[in-house]
């Protein structure tokens, strides 16, 4: 759901931006390390204890084999993520190492992880170092408001319910999963769309269904949607969204394609530069 | 021909305001010329009925950019058409769909006749969405067009063979769905492991028969 902590846990462990992690929404768990790893993960607080000692988020660590690794309930994000040098060497489904529950294929076994698995990890990096600490520079950063683009049909709204839409505090409701993140908000009033032909639509598109109530697409979406596509999140701010505990409120803001492209390319230099630094750490640590 | 951003890594390009055979097949042909065509930065293409999505990546290129080089070789509508010859594919279907007497009822059908009029033709393949392998097949007879059930499912068992609206297809796993189910299928429509996963492309031809 948030591919930007991702690529930062596995870019610390010199692993590439896109290896398989582990991603958890609910907890806690237990884990026990097969044999010695490094790990790292994400959150804004310790989510992780080795052995009872809790591990600092956005650092590597590594943890003797034998040791347990309990991990809390992501809080207050709603997903956090625990990525092993080398990563999770699950099989490859279609390009993708991550998990499609609907089609119940990818990751391990194409199912949500049970008691007793056993999940085999990657050969390491030839350059790493540790302990690596990202630097909070580098660190996602929460407050901000979510930018977003107007839609190929935003054209379905007036000014006014633009304004609504981009202006409001929203919320992103319990009736939200890996598909789509309800937004609960100001009413809207309903798009009378009857005749729309469905349209191709991405992770971050949001969908104006006639019920009025704002849906974000996200990672397990469809690529064809029946309802009007009024705006969508950049791609740099909707892990961030995803993220976002239930309750709390999120505000919007609008951007044009030439800033969204900038922050696309922004964040790319900003991996590479974790990937030089941890390079560099590697090299002075082995001199 | 109308272009807009979807997202920073997607544009739309939108050739019909309304779905028509025409609109398909320009949908289609400048699909597959996108294809062939390999602009280095592209990643995916993705047909609809009236328009399609382009994916890209905004390192190699930016919106501005590709919006010229499409609008530049691709908004002649007619250097945009070629015919494409469809594959047809027959899949076996056994009609005791749990809706089959609903929608009999709802027609004024008798239920052999529904099965009749859905078997006694060949659909287009519009597109791919919704699910992996997931196909909308058209177009219907009309005697079969209803709006869609007012609840929709949780959950549909995969290869349940469906209609709604003008359009028919075959669930290829399960998911939920407001459509009504008239068949069932052995025939897998998604399989991970294959080398062409999907087994029906935009442009095929499909028939079903009835066991």
């Amino acid at each position: 759901m948030d591919p930007d902590a991702l690529a930062l846990v596995n870019l610390a462990l010199g692993n590439r931006a896109e290896a398989a992690a582990l991603e958890w929404a609910l907890g806690p768990g237990t884990l026990r390390a097969g044999s010695p790893l490094t790990i790292c993960c994400s959150g804004s607080h310790p989510l992780t204890t080795i052995d009872h000692n809790p591990l600092p988020p956005w650092t590597t660590r590594s943890v003797p084999a034998g040791a347990t690794l309990t991990l809390a309930p992501p809080a207050p994000e709603r997903f956090a993520y625990l990525a092993v040098r080398g990563g999770l060497d699950v099989p490859p489904v279609l390009g993708s190492r991550s998990t499609y529950l609907p089609g119940a294929f990818g990751g391990h076994q194409g199912r949500l992880l049970r008691r007793g698995d056993e999940i085999p990890t990657g050969a390491p990096p030839k350059h790493h170092a540790d302990p690596f600490t990202i630097p909070p520079i580098l660190r996602p950063r929460g407050d901000e408001p979510i930018q977003l683009l107007r839609g190929p049909d935003a054209s379905c709204l007036s000014n006014e319910q633009w304004s609504t839409l981009v202006d409001s505090e929203w919320k992103v409701g319990p009736a939200s999963d890996r598909t789509g993140l309800r937004l609960v908000g100001p009413s809207l009033p309903p798009i009378l769309a009857d005749d729309f032909p469905s349209a191709p639509v991405c992770p971050g598109t949001v969908q104006m269904p006639p019920g009025g109530s704002p849906v974000v697409l996200m990672p397990d979406g469809p690529t064809i949607g029946g309802y009007p596509r009024v705006a969508v999140v950049i791609s740099t701010d909707l892990g961030r969204l995803a993220l976002t505990p239930p309750g709390r409120p999120v505000r919007f803001a609008e951007v044009d394609i030439e800033e969204a492209q900038r922050r696309y390319r922004r964040r790319r230099v900003d991996w590479h530069t974790l990937e030089h630094l941890v390079g560099l750490h590697a090299e002075g640590g082995s001199a | 021909m109308i272009l807009a951003p979807l997202g920073d890594s997607a544009l739309t390009i939108t050739v019909a305001d309304r779905i028509s055979p025409e609109a398909i097949r320009r949908v289609h042909s400048l699909t597959a010329s996108l294809r062939s065509a390999a602009i280095p930065g592209i990643q995916d293409v993705v047909p609809a009925y009236t328009g399609l999505a382009v994916f890209y990546d905004p390192l190699h290129l930016d919106y501005s950019d590709l919006a010229g080089v499409i609008r530049g070789q691709w908004s002649d509508t007619n250097s945009a058409i070629q015919d494409i010859p469809p594959r047809s594919w027959t899949i076996p279907v056994t009609y005791d769909g749990p809706d089959l007497p609903a929608v009999a009822k709802a027609t004024g059908l008798s239920m052999e006749e529904v099965v009749a009029r859905h078997s006694d033709r060949w659909y287009d393949v519009y597109f791919l969405g919704f699910v992996p392998g997931f196909a909308y097949l058209g177009p219907l007879d009309p005697a079969l067009v209803l709006p869609r059930r007012d609840t929709p499912r949780p959950r549909v068992p995969a290869g349940s063979v469906a209609i709604g609206g003008a359009q028919t297809a075959v669930y290829p796993l399960v998911t939920p769905g407001g459509w009504h189910l008239i068949g069932r299928t052995d025939t897998r429509l998604f399989d991970p492991a294959s080398e062409e996963p999907a087994r029906l492309a935009a442009g095929d031809r499909v028939r079903f028969l009835p066991t």
